[in-house]
């Protein structure tokens, strides 16, 4: 045997160690990383849409009680189109109720958590990520 | 015989380097779509706000008989006053409105910066159009 091809034979494999050590350097925290940002660009669709659709559910309610009741509601149908539901109720900021005329703010937020590792790091890291939206949504000044 | 050692090295790097790009483009793109949404979402909020600003003294003097057209004043500062509200979760939004008789027209406008402008992609400026009207029916 030459001893060049004695050379080549002995790298025989090396390219799957390589591979093998990239794969495990690089390869999984990028698979994490993506997770993790489509696991927010979920949560972030979702409350967008929950903060507007619980807006407008408050603003056309006939009293303060029965908003909240079909602001969380909405909230959270617009939240299950994610497959994503709130923990709590959207936080409501009416100016002056569901008095007409007056406007009320509307902020949702949810709590991503990280993928895999949810308390791993006890308070050093915090085990969520937060996504918040809010809107406003204005009460039709004639309604009876 | 060619030397290849390395290749792999290089080859996942290369991918794993154009991912990481993949990824920021996706970050971007949603982020301005996200941000499209606030400003289409504004613009209806501001629009049903602005369609109450019903012209007060036309409505007395003629009656209902006619379409009661809106007031461009009032119509403008219940904008403003919305306008005022939706920034803290928007800023940089800005809301004009134009009144057509009885229905209001508002233009929302904000300019956005994507997190990573992957390419040297700058600034990109989102606009979204609404109307709305709130006819006064006799009851």
């Amino acid at each position: 045997m030459s001893r060049l091809r004695r050379a080549a034979a002995a790298d025989s494999g090396n390219a799957m160690l390589d591979f093998t050590y990239l794969a495990i350097l690089l390869m999984v925290p990028l698979i994490y990383v993506l997770t993790t940002v489509f696991q927010v660009q979920r949560a972030a669709f979702g409350v967008t849409e929950a903060a507007r659709q619980a807006g407008r559910a408050y603003a056309t309610a006939d009293s303060d009680a029965e908003g909240r009741a079909r602001a969380e509601l909405a909230a959270q149908l617009a939240m299950q189109d994610q497959r994503l539901s709130l923990a709590g109720p959207p936080a409501l900021d009416p100016s002056d109720g569901v008095a007409p005329g007056s406007t009320v703010r509307v902020e949702v937020l949810h709590r991503v958590p990280l993928p895999l590792i949810g308390g791993l790091f006890g308070d050093a890291v915090p085990p969520n990520i937060p996504v918040r939206a809010s809107s406003v949504a204005v009460v039709d000044r004639f309604k009876q | 015989m060619r030397r290849d050692d390395g290749t792999v090295l290089v080859l996942t790097l290369g991918l794993a380097g154009l991912l990481l790009v993949v990824v920021a483009i996706v970050v971007d793109v949603s982020a301005v779509v996200l941000a499209k949404r606030g400003v289409a979402s504004a613009a209806d909020g501001a629009a049903v706000s602005a369609a109450q600003a019903l012209d007060e003294q036309v409505l007395y003097d003629q009656g209902l008989g006619a379409a009661v057209p809106l007031s461009a004043a009032d119509a403008a500062a219940r904008v403003a006053a919305y306008e005022a509200d939706a920034r803290a979760g928007q800023p940089g939004l800005e809301l004009a409105v134009r009144v057509e008789g009885a229905t209001a027209v508002v233009t929302a406008v904000r300019t956005v910066r994507p997190p990573f402008r992957v390419f040297g992609q700058g600034d990109v400026t989102l606009t979204a159009v609404a109307r709305a009207r709130a006819p006064v029916i006799a009851p």
